[in-house]
């Protein structure tokens, strides 16, 4: 039971009334400023990739499991390791000093991208809009052949490192990019 | 002065002047629900935006079978519960038989305002629906999703636990 409900009525009625900050409408009004965007932004539309780019994710791995470049890795750090030893068997014996030089093609000098990776890409952003020529097998596969050399490029970049001091590392990889660049040219010539 | 249907068309055109003028017409009182029932300003400033940008993007659903003060303290409350996480707890055993006297005497109404922010989150959201708000337990039941007995009980505890506050205090 209760008894005397009018008195906590009254004392109820006389509770005060709390007022918003003005910068509660401001930041209301500043939302609804961003509606449109925001439903606009919520219908972009998306994009499929193409369904080579799988393919070309998946012969990546494949490389990478079986590439021959690692194995000319390896033959390279044998290389380097029986050279060394025998320049130390050859130092004991006899004190004589030689030096030898190497001069590398500056075009051909490790950058983050290659420019024919550069020229590689621009073939691609074009392929994005003409499909016609870049769905021809022949394109295709020259694609694919890009692909595998840029892999191995990439591979004996790392095994190269920052100071690329390694002559026949150095030589291979210059190999590798004359092969890219040939075949950049035979796609360019298609198009 | 600005009809209520008039402010409707209005912000359903997304005129930010009827916006305005309808945000203005029911801040205080939704603002004072919500902090009623967060007892807390920066929670009841949180609520009152979600709540209104609720109504200006969701006013073509309101279907006039309440006034729209009444539409938006639903917004209100159930934007209010959320932000607290208010859980109103079923009870099991009931003893609503002792009774609750509140005098003849006025209730200082500084006191009273203490005590009601005293009262857990859950009495005190049934206490502000009830007493202050004036809606009906079944009212309550749909809008904070429990039965109209715990409503009933809810309150009567609250009343409890606000007397003594304000009798010992």
């Amino acid at each position: 039971m209760e008894y005397n409900h009018n008195t906590l009525q009254k004392a109820i009625l006389k509770l005060p009334l709390q007022e918003p900050n003005e910068n509660i409408w401001e930041e209301i009004s500043q939302k609804l400023d961003e509606e449109p965007l925001q439903n606009a932004l919520k219908n972009l539309s998306e994009y499929e990739p193409d369904k080579r780019l799988w393919e070309l994710i998946e012969n990546k791995s494949v490389i990478r499991r079986h590439s021959p470049v690692a194995w000319w890795y390896a033959a390279a750090a044998i290389l380097i390791a029986s050279s060394i030893g025998l320049w130390m068997l050859q130092s004991n014996k006899t004190q004589i000093i030689s030096y030898s030089e190497e001069i590398a093609d500056s075009r051909l000098q490790i950058s983050k991208e290659q420019v024919a990776d550069y020229q590689y890409q621009q073939l691609k952003t074009y392929c994005e809009t003409e499909t016609l020529v870049c769905n021809n097998k022949d394109f295709k596969q020259l694609t694919q052949e890009y692909e595998k050399l840029r892999t191995a490029s990439e591979q004996l970049k790392q095994a190269m490192g920052k100071y690329n001091t390694e002559p026949q590392l150095v030589r291979q990889f210059s190999i590798v990019e004359q092969e890219k660049a040939d075949v950049l040219n035979k796609m360019a010539q298609m198009i | 002065m600005t009809s209520e249907a008039e402010l409707i068309t209005g912000c359903l055109l997304h005129d930010r002047i009827a916006q305005r003028l309808l945000y203005d017409r029911y801040k205080k009182a939704m603002y004072t629900l919500a902090y009623r029932i967060t007892g807390d300003f920066d929670d009841a400033n949180d609520v009152l935006q979600d709540a209104f940008m609720e109504v200006f993007r969701h006013l073509d659903q309101f279907r006039g079978e309440a006034t729209l003060g009444a539409w938006i303290k639903q917004i209100i409350v159930r934007k209010s519960t959320k932000k607290k996480r208010i859980v109103v707890w079923q009870n099991v055993e009931e003893d609503m038989a002792e009774s609750i006297n509140w005098g003849e005497d006025d209730i200082n109404v500084a006191h009273l305002e203490t005590a009601i922010f005293a009262l857990p989150d859950g009495f005190r959201t049934i206490f502000v629906l009830a007493e202050i708000e004036g809606y009906t337990h079944r009212e309550i039941a749909v809008m904070l999703s429990i039965s109209e007995g715990t409503s009933k009980s809810q309150l009567f505890h609250a009343k409890r636990k606000l007397r003594s506050m304000l009798t010992s205090g």
